[in-house]
């Protein structure tokens, strides 16, 4: 998967592909590396990014879905050829949206991506009652609404508000391998079950799930997130107390995992050898998190640089896949 | 207080006649004569005899045996009498030979404890027992306090174990079972069939094919307990407690055998002990109930995944599907409430032909049976099943699995052996569900912890022990990608 991000602020590549020309360049790229999917996003995720209306959000993704999906095969023969792979490209909308999210399948594309999980921006800590559970409710009936009217896959990331906060998972220290692991299979595994279970709920085989590396986790959390990532999908039983025990909601699901040019690895490098990295200088560092989401089984990893992590990706399947 | 002295009778072989029948039935209706042991233990205080050493303070067992002997044997001049109907019937003559009413002038005893064991059981077991505790209340006569029915050493050869090897060759298992009943009124009224008890276990254990003995154990208590309940009018108020022991004489090279015990009441199994009636009830009587049953898809022609797609799409609109309100009623709903994973597997029985896309859903529904497999014939019709042979091609296929905990036939009751004749009929649960990996794997994606409600195996036990003793390998799960390049369904209005 390869991540567009049409914001002026987004962290890692706000400033470059945001204009039709350069974000069409970067599709013919993607296209020519064989990438499988492009994630287009119009509202940051960055802890303190600006906010960002909705009708502003539909206004920045829908023009590029809909310059992609109208690429003109009918050029020359090499380029037609071209055209017609960046015209059919699957495209999946970054978004919590369902606004967004309707508006963007509308134009073309085929998949839904939320770092909210289909619970909108208010759900940490999880609200049990009062305006913050209404909002959330809101959230995933009409989320689940525009994935079933359209049978579209969707992604489903776990996350704790701010990116930057909640990072605490002492709570899941009963676990036998690492709390933030259990923590992602508990908090994660709740919204899923409230996705695929009950009336108005959409298809299992339509969710993917992403771990979401580098959203309220600290450096040791994401590296445990990445080395025993397997272990968040494993058919297995979570919870403690022989009562409270019950198989892991989110076993058998497909994963996608993003760590490309996240902070953490930053840290690690700062750490290790002394080297401050701005993101764009995070591109080697993101090749050896690939391999190891490959190596744990991942389905998709989400990076930004396509042309590079191709190859990555696959040596490190020819190796372990 | 210590505990009470007790002068005993072992294994007093007396021949007596049952119409219950020896190792076979009675032939007709004469009486079979055979061979029983009566144990007896008489509680009663010895430290006077003891200590006058005089047998006249004590009891005197020889007179106690040869009273029951005379009692229980046929008389000389009929052959045929007295006869017993049961275990429980020459149990309960004994407590009368031994405790008579006070009217009478023989010796008060306080009380007995008698044990009955019919050597030449019905077939497969070793022994049969009948064993009942009584004290002489406030009342003239005894009373009842505890009585134990008990299987010995019953022989079943089914599959068990989790060894390659164990998974080919049948076994031998020991099983012994005791019905313990401190309330023991009930048995004053009824008598336990254990020719019909012992002949449906031995029945049943045999068509098992469970990897643990404890499955095994927990599955002949429900056996056991379904008996009682059958046989037994409100034996389930009584609260009888069951203990079943499991032996595999074969397991371990340097011991006897090894065996697991466990101690059973009817509360233990809420779902496999419901009543058949209420079962039934469930669904006839009101339509505003809700039920839930599991429904497998599968579509080999054409765009399979949008095939699925339609047809549950068509699911959840019963009445545009099925204009005939006398099928599908005006107030007929049916909700999906879960999915399984999408499967892609090899065609089974008819192999030349692609393979299929198969999926399974949970549905929420007030739709009685009958009428929902008219609803899913209709949804597989207009999804445009073209008609083709049995277990060919298939543009959509809907095949109601499971519904709620039922047990359910269409076919005659003499036409229920065989699956030759399903045509046009329903079976629930889906007969050959447990031999389909593409039914089980989508449920365990569900329900692994459901248990079926004929094999009372759950889910998870079905599926563990198909792939075991199958070579196919696991099916393939159908991954996010292909359903995403399938394209989108444009949205429908309701």
């Amino acid at each position: 998967m390869a991540t567009l991000n049409v914001t002026p602020d987004s962290f890692s590549d706000g400033s470059t592909h945001n204009t039709l020309p350069t974000a069409l360049a970067y599709v013919h790229e993607a296209v020519r590396v064989s990438v499988d999917i492009l994630d287009i996003g119009g509202y940051s995720t960055r802890p303190g990014a600006a906010f960002v209306s909705v009708e502003e959000e539909i206004d920045r993704v829908v023009p590029f879905i809909q310059a992609i999906r109208s690429a003109d095969p009918a050029t020359t023969e090499d380029d037609g050829e071209e055209n017609r792979m960046v015209r059919d490209m699957p495209i999946s909308i970054d978004t919590f949206r369902w606004e967004v999210a309707e508006k963007s399948i509308l134009a073309g594309a085929n998949c839904i991506n939320d770092v909210y999980a289909f619970t909108g921006p208010r759900n940490y800590p999880y609200p049990a009652s009062g305006a913050a559970k209404e909002q959330t409710t809101e959230y995933m009936r009409q989320m689940k609404d525009v994935a079933r009217k359209f049978a579209v896959p969707v992604i489903l990331m776990h996350s704790r508000g701010d990116a930057g906060m909640n990072k605490d998972y002492s709570v899941y220290d009963y676990s036998d391998d690492g709390s933030v692991l259990e923590g992602v299979r508990v908090e994660l595994g709740m919204k899923v079950d409230e996705i695929v279970k009950g009336r108005g709920c959409i298809r299992r085989w339509n969710v993917i799930v992403d771990p979401g590396i580098g959203f309220s986790k600290t450096v040791e959390g994401n590296l445990e997130l990445l080395r025993q990532g397997a272990a968040v999908t494993a058919d297995r039983l979570i919870g403690s107390g022989s009562n409270e025990k019950k198989k892991n909601p989110l076993a058998g699901f497909p994963q996608l995992v993003g760590t490309s040019k996240k902070s953490f690895l930053g840290m690690i490098l700062y750490d290790k050898r002394g080297k401050s990295t701005e993101a764009k200088d995070r591109i080697w560092v993101t090749a050896g998190a690939v391999a190891c989401a490959v190596q744990q089984g991942a389905l998709v990893v989400r990076v930004h640089d396509t042309h590079e992590m191709s190859d990555v990706v696959a040596i490190a399947d020819a190796l372990w896949r | 207080m210590r505990d009470s002295d007790l002068i005993r009778v072992n294994d007093l072989l007396v021949t007596v006649l049952l119409h219950s029948g020896s190792r076979w039935p009675s032939k007709g209706s004469k009486p079979t004569a055979q061979p029983v042991h009566i144990s007896l233990a008489i509680p009663h205080d010895i430290s006077s005899a003891a200590r006058s050493d005089d047998l006249s303070q004590s009891i005197n067992y020889s007179t106690l045996a040869s009273t029951l002997r005379t009692c229980l044997s046929p008389t000389v001049a009929s052959h045929e009498e007295p006869a017993f109907e049961s275990l429980e019937q020459i149990l309960f003559r004994c407590f009368d030979v031994l405790l008579p009413h006070e009217t009478t002038s023989a010796p008060r005893l306080p009380g007995a404890q008698i044990k009955i064991v019919q050597l030449k059981p019905p077939l497969h077991c070793k022994a049969l027992a009948i064993e009942g505790e009584t004290t002489f209340g406030s009342s003239a006569s005894w009373r009842l306090t505890k009585i134990n029915h008990i299987v010995e050493d019953l022989g079943c050869n089914p599959i068990i174990g989790v060894n390659p090897a164990e998974r080919l060759e049948r076994q031998l298992v020991r099983i012994n079972i005791t019905v313990e009943s401190l309330n023991a009124k009930w048995a004053l009224k009824h008598w336990l069939d254990f020719r019909a008890l012992t002949r449906r276990l031995y029945q049943k254990v045999e068509e098992t094919s469970y990897l643990t003995l404890e499955a095994l154990a927990s599955f002949v208590a429900v056996e056991t307990l379904q008996h009682l309940q059958s046989h037994l009018d409100n034996i389930a108020d009584y609260n009888p407690k069951i203990r079943v022991k499991a032996a595999k004489p074969c397991a371990l090279v340097f011991a006897d055998s090894s065996e697991v015990e466990i101690t059973r009441y009817f509360k233990d199994y809420p779902m496999e002990l419901t009543l058949a009636s209420e079962a039934s009830n469930r669904f006839d009587s009101s339509s505003s109930a809700i039920h839930c049953a599991a429904i497998a898809l599968g579509s080999n022609v054409g765009d399979s995944i949008q095939n699925i797609e339609v047809a549950l799409r068509l699911l959840e609109n019963p009445l545009l599907v099925v204009g005939d309100r006398s099928t599908i009623s005006q107030n007929s709903f049916v909700y999906i409430v879960n999915t399984s994973f999408l499967y892609e597997s090899a065609p089974m029985y008819v192999t030349d032909q692609p393979s299929f896309i198969n999926c399974a859903c949970m549905i929420e529904t007030n739709i009685p049976p009958v009428n929902l497999l008219q609803l899913v014939k209709k949804i597989e019709e207009i999804v445009g099943r073209k008609p083709s042979f049995r277990n060919g091609p298939r543009v959509i296929d809907l095949d109601i699995v499971l519904y709620d905990e039922l047990n359910f036939d269409t076919r005659a009751l003499e036409e229920q052996h065989t699956l030759d004749n399903l045509n046009g009929h329903l079976v629930i649960p889906h007969p050959r569900m447990s031999e389909r990996e593409f039914v089980l794997r989508p449920l365990y994606d569900m329900i692994p912890e459901y248990v079926h409600p004929s094999l009372h195996k759950s889910i998870s036990t079905l599926l563990n022990e198909l792939t075991l003793i199958s070579d196919d390998p696991p099916m393939d799960k159908i991954q996010f990608l292909r359903s995403l390049r399938t394209g989108n369904i444009e949205p429908q209005g309701r």
